[in-house]
């Protein structure tokens, strides 16, 4: 298994994302492009304090083309969603810890964007998050959630 | 001579106008506004309406989406060059009981949560809860559902109905679609007053609590309960400030210039003609952000191709059942409030609630307007803006609001009504009823009080029809999906070329900013423009 | 805001508006701060009666448009600035139903026959004289206009000169306006019209010593446009001129204090105490003693200078109270049966009978109170365009000469904007019999202490201080003031007190701007413009 965060737990979650076809029915056709912002809370031992994880995931017509990690802040063109948030939440989400749309509405994930498609294609979040906490995919080399001190 | 070939334009320079007209500009379209009034703004309009040197906001007083809306930023309409400067009051609202007491809002909520629970700490905590929920989700909620072209509602509630957000929240949840706010704060609240404090938060901004399908859109208005500002120097400066912007843009604003035709070739508007016979053409769009019934009644041509369908929705299109009746007062002094001896942060309060006590007075209110009686009793909304704002005043004095619900149409008779000496008899009316309240002010500290009526909403900005400030009734008929109607929902009309972008759109009235907002992303889809304001 | 300017402008007047507009273009970094919420001071317009009816409570004649530099140098009519020119520019009726003098456009030459002929009803000699006078005046007005638009030479401001072109004893230049139209004409009726024209435009007619002064009302007069959608309009667009070059306005923004470093006007501080600093220039377009002795300070002043600002003076010749009917029908005159243009002329005279009742009046007024005769002459815009009121009404605006602001208390002015349109209205009803209360939809009336409070034209006075013989030409407001600059260096002034006065003409802001230009080294681009000012 791939420890989390490497890059091959990057193409293992492309690969596995791409094996889904509920996933690939669901995502509207088209260019999709999606930034996420992990920042490092002091709590996840994956990204220091004060620290920034970012990864990009380009989707054509249902599948997805590139999920890579970046050095800095994504400013590509025609983004249509930015999630950020807290390293610790995100590995728990990854853990299958904790549920990311209570997190998007007690503002620990920060969700920008048109949420319109999301909403119509309300499925999608959830396979998406199935995907995303798949949790046996993965190994943390450096412990995982439930962490000590727990953010939020 | 004048030009006469843009890309785009659009008739009426409100605040919606106004905004489209800047994205466009800043786009590098050749656009040109034209306005009927001598002054730019609509809505955003400030005169020296009861003596020289006291100034009044006669329509739009309270902007409360500084900080949500993206239009804000996008333009930069606050602060730097020519950005105008607001005023955040520490105590935002408040309300005085017949008993003596008071609540106050403040945007420190821990003092909001302690005036609260002088009455029912239950509800204090209560609305803590509720307060910290939206707070989580307001800024993605408000920009899915204000800031964005709407969806079909039922979408919406599927959607929270997979996402199981009814396990998640405490408050949120489809049911709120089927309820009204007053049954949403029955249900959540004990306290008589901390709802009346809460329903009276929404009336003002325009939502009658009464109204089914309302509750679904009252968490996110509490989540800016703290965002009442005042636009230093007077709301109409922010439409000032637009025109600077679009004229560093390059864009033209034409006064004093009704359009009487939209222009249509072979189904697409290329143009219009003003009332004086001259024709302007647009390239590619032309944009109303006035009422229906002026769009499509009076300016399209005849033979303008309209659906039957969407005939019959302009035609039947729903107006709120109540407008705004204002004293306008020029004051010797800042009033104080004798309940200041049970909460003295009363008398810093900006947005002032005298007289609803309870729900059942909204209701009384409500029902009283929609039988088209003016309330016997009129309850209050009052407002002294230079205790903000030391430059709506001379040096000393102060300016002053008193706002009610009243009906347009007064006992079936019509408007007329209020061009009559009853406009002064309900003027006293509204000041006695102050007075009861204040502890150092009577009416001889009245200079001068002038009322401005539901006609004279109408009159002066005539597509504020039945002087209907929210160009549209607020109700689940006539919001998201379904306004103004659902065949034009997604700011365009039948007729190729032309869009809608005023507040008869989705969201609504106010100073949302959302139906320019909307109609750009609308527009910018169909032209393929560069998004440059959609950095997120 | 920001804290540096090369030009700051103290007052959005039409004057600082002007000033500003070429400063910027002339390629000064240039900012207005503006005590009110809005630019444009006394080229206004407001809703004041009810909602849809338009009143330009100040500036309604837009005369110098065919000269006015910053409407063509600024392209305003691009700017959405338009103008309506009246076929039938001036008329007086009578309440017994005689026939009205009726005065026409002078910009087709066969209106001056209908001219002649309205005049000639009651006197073939004065028709004769006005029309001769008037004729002649078109081949010179662009000479008058070179006078105008420059900073002044004389005492007269250049006026002087043309009597004897014109016929007219010298001798007559040092008399009273008065006396220039007595010699001139000899019909009561056309007397009564004469003398009341002449008061619109400032000069007190019975003081000697401003006979020369007639000079701009010969120039003017029938020159008379009226801006669509309200004069305020102009105000609009020569704002919009400074934003396209660039120039920055910021409002609510009063100027307690013009800063000195070493003497030298070095910028401006607010109200709020807020500093700017000015790197070439302060020009101020605020009333005069504010501007020289509380901004710049008693203190910071020659004695002579201080004295001087303390003897200028303010009112009484030109202080007006102005009345706003929104109306039902317009006005149908008596007079109207003769000449149907009667009840379509731009600017009627209402309520005067004869040159006696006008002195009246005057004299009331001169002596500090309310005039006992309710005349006025009046304005109904409506009448040609629709902008100026709901389709169907009519919105009336008329002037009243009227005592200063300080003659009456602020308790006897409140009495006077109760009671005077409704003294008005019914003198108004004998003239025109439709004119009854009923047809009254509102009415308002607006004060010289309003105008002092809210534009800070102080006593009402519209010139910024009285036109008299040695406040006129080069006299304005004092000899060591009369070239725009002050003795306190990079300080200049350009209010309406400086030549050529007030008005919708930016007069003194382009002068003003003549002369920043010439010490600061600009291009003085009008040297070779073709019309020669």
């Amino acid at each position: 298994m791939p420890d989390i965060f490497t890059p091959e737990w990057y193409d293992a979650m492309l690969e596995l994302a791409n094996s889904r076809d509920d996933l690939s029915d669901k995502v509207p056709q088209g260019e999709w492009r999606v930034a996420i912002e992990i920042e490092g809370d002091g709590i996840s031992p994956y990204t220091p304090e004060g620290e920034f994880k970012y990864f990009y995931v380009y989707m054509v017509d249902g599948k997805i083309k590139e999920l890579n990690p970046c050095e800095e802040k994504i400013t590509v063109k025609g983004l249509n969603y930015r999630i950020s948030g807290p390293a610790s939440v995100f590995e728990s989400m990854a853990a299958g810890l904790m549920d990311p749309i209570e997190k998007g509405l007690d503002g620990t994930l920060t969700i920008r964007g048109d949420m319109r498609v999301m909403m119509q294609n309300a499925d999608l979040a959830n396979i998406i998050f199935d995907v995303f906490k798949s949790s046996d995919l993965t190994d943390w080399p450096k412990g995982m959630p439930p962490y000590d001190k727990q953010s939020c | 001579m004048e030009n006469t070939k843009y890309d785009a334009i659009i008739i009426g320079a409100g605040h919606n106008g106004m905004a489209l007209a800047t994205y466009l500009g800043k786009s590098g379209w050749k656009v040109l506004v034209l306005e009927r009034r001598l002054e730019e703004g609509g809505g955003l309009c400030t005169e020296q309406y009861t003596r020289v040197e006291f100034n009044h906001n006669l329509h739009s007083n309270y902007h409360t989406f500084v900080g949500l809306c993206p239009v804000y930023d996008d333009l930069e309409l606050v602060g730097g060059r020519d950005g105008v400067s607001y005023a955040h009051p520490p105590v935002q609202m408040g309300s005085i009981f017949e008993d003596g007491t008071a609540m106050t809002i403040h945007t420190d909520m821990k003092k909001t949560h302690a005036s609260m629970s002088r009455f029912s700490k239950k509800d204090a905590d209560t609305f803590q809860r509720l307060y910290k929920e939206v707070k989580g989700f307001q800024d993605l909620m408000i920009g899915t559902l204000m800031y964005a072209p709407p969806i079909d509602v039922n979408d919406i509630t599927k959607a929270l109905s997979i996402w199981k957000v009814e396990d998640k929240t405490e408050f949120f949840r489809a049911r709120l679609r089927s309820i009204s706010i007053n049954d949403f704060l029955d249900k959540h609240f004990e306290h008589d007053k901390i709802k009346a404090m809460l329903a009276f938060h929404a009336s003002i901004c325009g939502y009658f609590t009464d109204v089914v399908g309302l509750a679904i859109s009252f968490p996110f208005m509490l989540g800016k309960i703290d965002n009442w500002r005042l636009c230093l120097g007077g709301a109409h400066r922010l439409a000032h400030t637009l025109w600077r912007k679009m004229r560093r843009y390059d864009i033209t604003l034409r006064m004093a210039s009704p359009v009487q035709k939209i222009l249509v070739e072979n189904g697409k508007a290329v143009g219009v003609q003003t009332y004086d016979d001259q024709e302007f053409y647009a390239d590619k769009l032309v944009a109303s952000s006035i009422d229906l019934g002026q769009t499509f009644n009076d300016m399209l041509p005849e033979d303008a191709a309209i659906p039957k369908e969407i005939q019959l929705e302009i035609d039947n299109y729903q107006y709120q059942d109540g407008s705004f009746f204002s004293v306008h007062m020029a004051m010797d002094k800042i009033p104080t409030y004798k309940a200041a001896e049970f909460d003295p942060d009363i008398n810093n309060a900006w947005v002032l609630n005298l007289g609803f006590e309870r729900l059942e007075d909204f209701n009384q209110d409500w029902e009283d307007i929609r039988n088209k009686k003016v309330p016997a009793n009129p309850k209050l909304n009052v407002a002294v803006n230079s205790m903000f704002d030391s430059t709506d005043a001379p040096d000393g004095k102060a300016t002053g609001l008193i706002r009610v619900w009243v009906p347009y149409d007064v006992d079936g008779k019509g408007p007329g009504t209020w061009n009559t000496s009853f406009k002064d008899v309900y003027t006293n009316r509204c000041i006695l009823k102050m007075e009861k309240y204040c502890d150092n002010f009577t009416r001889d500290d009245i200079i001068q009080a002038k009322p401005y009526t539901p006609l004279d909403i109408s009159e002066k900005l005539v597509n504020m029809v039945n002087g209907d400030w929210m160009m549209g009734k607020i109700s689940e008929e006539n919001l998201m999906g379904n306004r103004p109607s659902p065949l034009m929902s997604q700011y365009k009309t039948p007729i190729d070329g032309l869009y809608l972008c005023g507040s008869t759109t989705h969201p609504h009235g106010f100073i949302t900013f959302g139906p320019a907002y909307n109609a750009l992303k609308a527009i910018a889809e169909d032209f393929g423009m560069d998004r440059w304001w959609e950095e997120i | 805001m920001k804290k540096e300017y090369d030009a700051i402008i103290i007052g959005g007047g039409s004057m600082g508006l002007t000033l500003g507009a070429y400063l910027q273009r002339a390629g000064m970094e240039t900012a207005i701060f503006e005590r009110r919420w809005e630019e444009g001071s006394a080229i206004c317009t407001s809703e004041c009666t009810a909602p849809g009816f338009l009143h330009n409570l100040h500036a309604n004649f837009c005369e110098f448009m065919d000269w006015h530099p910053p409407y063509h140098d600024f392209k305003l009519e691009e700017l959405g600035v338009r103008m309506i020119y009246p076929e039938a520019q001036a008329a007086i009726g009578f309440s017994d139903g005689r026939p009205p003098i009726v005065l026409y456009s002078v910009e087709k030459p066969e209106n001056f026959k209908k001219t002649h002929e309205s005049i000639a009803q009651y006197s073939k000699h004065d028709a004769d004289t006005y029309v001769g006078l008037r004729k002649q005046i078109l081949e010179l007005q662009d000479v008058i206009a070179v006078n105008y638009y420059n900073p002044p030479q004389d005492t007269t401001g250049g006026r002087g000169d043309f009597f004897p072109m014109l016929g007219i004893p010298s001798d007559l230049i040092t008399a009273s306006c008065k006396a220039v139209i007595d010699y001139l004409y000899e019909s009561s009726e056309f007397k009564t019209m004469m003398y009341r024209i002449l008061q619109e435009f400032g000069p007190a007619l019975e003081m000697e010593g401003l006979g020369a002064m007639i000079m701009g009302n010969f120039w003017i007069s029938l020159n008379w446009r009226m801006m669509v959608g309200g004069t305020h309009t102009l105000a609009h667009g020569l704002e919009m001129a400074g934003v396209r070059e660039g120039m920055d306005f910021y409002e609510n923004c009063e100027v307690v204090k013009v800063l000195l470093d070493n003497g030298r006007a070095s910028g401006i501080q607010l109200k709020d105490g807020t500093q700017i600093k000015a790197r070439k220039l302060v020009a101020s377009n605020a009333d005069i003693k504010a501007t020289m002795l509380d901004m710049v300070g008693e203190e910071n002043l020659s004695e002579t200078w201080v004295r001087r600002v303390k003897n200028y003076r303010i009112g009484y010749s030109n202080v007006l109270a102005s009345t706003a009917l929104a109306l039902h029908e317009a006005p149908d005159y008596k007079s109207a049966k003769y000449n149907p243009d009667m009840n379509k002329a731009f600017y009627t005279i209402v309520g005067f009978d004869t040159p006696e009742e006008i002195l009246q009046y005057i004299r009331d007024g001169v002596s500090g109170r309310m005039p006992g005769i309710a005349g006025a002459g009046t304005w109904v815009n409506s009448l040609w365009d629709p902008n100026y009121a709901p389709k169907g009404k009519h919105s009336l605006t008329g002037w009243f000469f009227a005592p200063k602001a300080s003659d009456l208390t602020i308790e006897e002015w409140d009495e006077v904007k109760a009671t005077y349109n409704d003294k008005f209205i019914q003198r108004f009803e004998k003239w025109a019999p439709n004119m009854t209360r009923d047809n009254v939809i509102a009415d308002y009336f607006y004060t010289p202490l309003d105008q002092e409070l809210e534009m800070r034209l102080m006593e009402g006075d519209f010139q910024n201080g009285s036109y008299m013989p040695n406040q006129t030409g080069h006299n304005r407001p004092f000899p060591e003031a009369s070239q725009y600059r002050t003795e306190i260096e990079g300080l200049y002034l350009c209010g309406p007190y400086m030549h050529p006065g007030g008005g919708v003409s930016s007069g003194v802001g382009y002068n003003c701007f003549k002369v920043v230009a010439h010490d600061f080294g600009l291009e003085k681009f009008w040297e070779n413009h073709p019309r020669g000012f």
